[in-house]
């Protein structure tokens, strides 16, 4: 019995020496890796960049935006670390975004998408789309999804989108839309649209009164009867149930619900 | 001098882990979407199997028959480990390829398999060889399967720095051959022909 404890003590001490000491060789080897590589992403995204020792990390927030100077010291852009949930779990990339909010590049660095299908968004025929893309533009609604990778190609684009939205707000100080308050709506018949689920228009009448939604019509929709059953029929309904625009969509009509609730917020504005 | 030899063409032919024992089938089935992916794993595997095949060797009079399992495991673990902070300090791409499939090399059976029904009970150079035979034996398995997979499916032979078109520009891929179903049925058809070519050749 003491022996069993001996030898399985003094295995176990072995392999715990024998390793520590592997750490202490291949650790520093590893670390300078992925800075390498950090730094060749950089100079990818900001080819005009000066020093890549001069990059300057600030935290707003809760993201960590690292500072890209040009080799006069202006501030010519950033770069995030960011995760984005794929279908086998994080998808961990790079995001460049120049000043005036557009997207440099991307890169992803580590994913466990399925080989052969969802390693789409490694891909560089996907990633372009992005670049140019700015805070202004939808990048959820101007870059498509893959087919056959729709969860990891969506995944990606839309934490990019919300990166970009993030750096607008935190960087470039643009304002964060407030949600419309209907008691300060006045009286009166308002119009609006929003792209549906099939891209065709979908156009609503709100009609307001002493700061209530009375009524919300919907007078053009081409999403099909299925869906104008369930979203046409229900969202209305919310809306005045619950006195707010942005109510939760209905369950398989779910992009037609955010299309007439688009369409209601344009027209409140 | 027959023992020996044979000790090292065993594990390739007679007792191939993969065509003729089905062990460690998971990274058999996991990595082989590439060639590259395929040759990285048996080499790892290897390096993994013949220090854990000497090491228990040597170690075997000291250990109690009762602890042998959780020592043999603890060994083995220590060289997955190591295998795979060197891969990821000198050769990163390998391992991002390889990704989890080198830690779980720990709990291939092929390799506790050969610890206990061989380098356990023998001495260190027999060890040595028929880790040697195994590893080979594990790594020609993964290659060649790695290679039907490939070419049906992606239609290149990739080798770590690049990738050979073998199937010209018309070839429309297989896509299901680099997915899970596709391991499958590679593997059963191989395994087929592989059992036919040694029935015929009487390699028993």
């Amino acid at each position: 019995m003491t022996r069993n404890i001996i030898t399985l003590i003094c295995v176990a001490v072995a392999s715990a020496l024998l390793l520590t000491g592997l750490e202490e060789i291949t650790k520093p080897v590893i670390e300078q890796n992925r800075e390498e590589e950090r730094q060749e992403i950089l100079q990818e995204f900001f080819p005009d960049m000066g020093d890549v020792e001069d990059v300057e990390e600030k935290e707003i927030g809760e993201v960590k935006y690292e500072f890209v100077f040009d080799h006069e010291g202006e501030e010519i852009g950033v770069m995030i670390e960011n995760n984005a949930p794929g279908y086998g779990g994080d998808i961990t990339y790079y995001l460049g975004i120049d000043m005036e909010g557009n997207v440099k590049g991307i890169r992803v660095v580590a994913h466990e998408e399925t080989p052969g299908i969802g390693d789409a968004i490694e891909e560089e025929g996907f990633l372009e789309k992005f670049s140019g893309k700015s805070y202004e533009d939808d990048i959820s609604e101007e870059v498509d999804h893959r087919t056959g990778a729709t969860i990891s190609t969506q995944g990606l684009r839309d934490s990019v989108d919300e990166a970009v939205q993030q750096f607008a707000i935190d960087i470039l100080g643009v304002e964060e839309e407030a949600p419309i308050d209907i008691s300060q709506v006045p009286d009166g018949k308002y119009r609006g649209e929003a792209a549906g689920h099939s891209g065709e228009p979908i156009k609503v009448e709100v009609i307001v009164e002493e700061g209530e939604v009375l009524e919300v019509e919907i007078t053009e929709f081409g999403d099909g009867k299925q869906a104008e059953e369930l979203a046409g029929r229900l969202i209305p309904r919310y809306i005045i149930e619950e006195q707010e625009v942005e109510v939760d969509a209905i369950t398989r009509a779910t992009e037609s619900s955010e299309a007439i609730i688009e369409a209601v917020d344009n027209a409140l504005r | 001098m027959s023992t020996l030899v044979n000790d090292i063409s065993r594990g390739i032919l007679k007792e191939n882990p993969v065509f003729r024992l089905l062990l460690g089938m998971c990274p058999v089935l996991g990595v082989t979407v590439a060639v590259d992916n395929g040759l990285g794993m048996g080499v790892a595997a290897t390096i993994v199997l013949l220090c854990a095949n000497v090491v228990i060797s040597m170690v075997r009079s000291f250990i109690p028959k009762s602890v042998r399992i959780p020592c043999f495991i603890v060994v083995i673990a220590t060289f997955v480990t190591m295998v795979d902070m060197v891969l990821e300090a000198f050769v990163p791409p390998v391992h991002d390829e390889l990704g989890i499939f080198v830690p779980l090399i720990v709990v291939n059976c092929m390799i506790l398999g050969r610890a206990e029904a061989f380098a356990s009970k023998q001495p260190v150079l027999r060890s040595l060889l028929d880790g040697i035979g195994v590893g080979i034996g594990f790594t020609i398995a993964l290659v060649l399967l790695s290679a039907v997979r490939e070419i049906l499916g992606d239609g290149t032979i990739s080798y770590f720095v690049g990738e050979l078109n073998v199937m010209g520009s018309g070839f429309d891929p297989m896509g299901v051959m680099t997915l899970p179903p596709g391991a499958f049925i590679a593997l059963g058809v191989l395994l087929v022909l592989v059992n036919a070519f040694f029935r015929k050749f009487k390699i028993e």
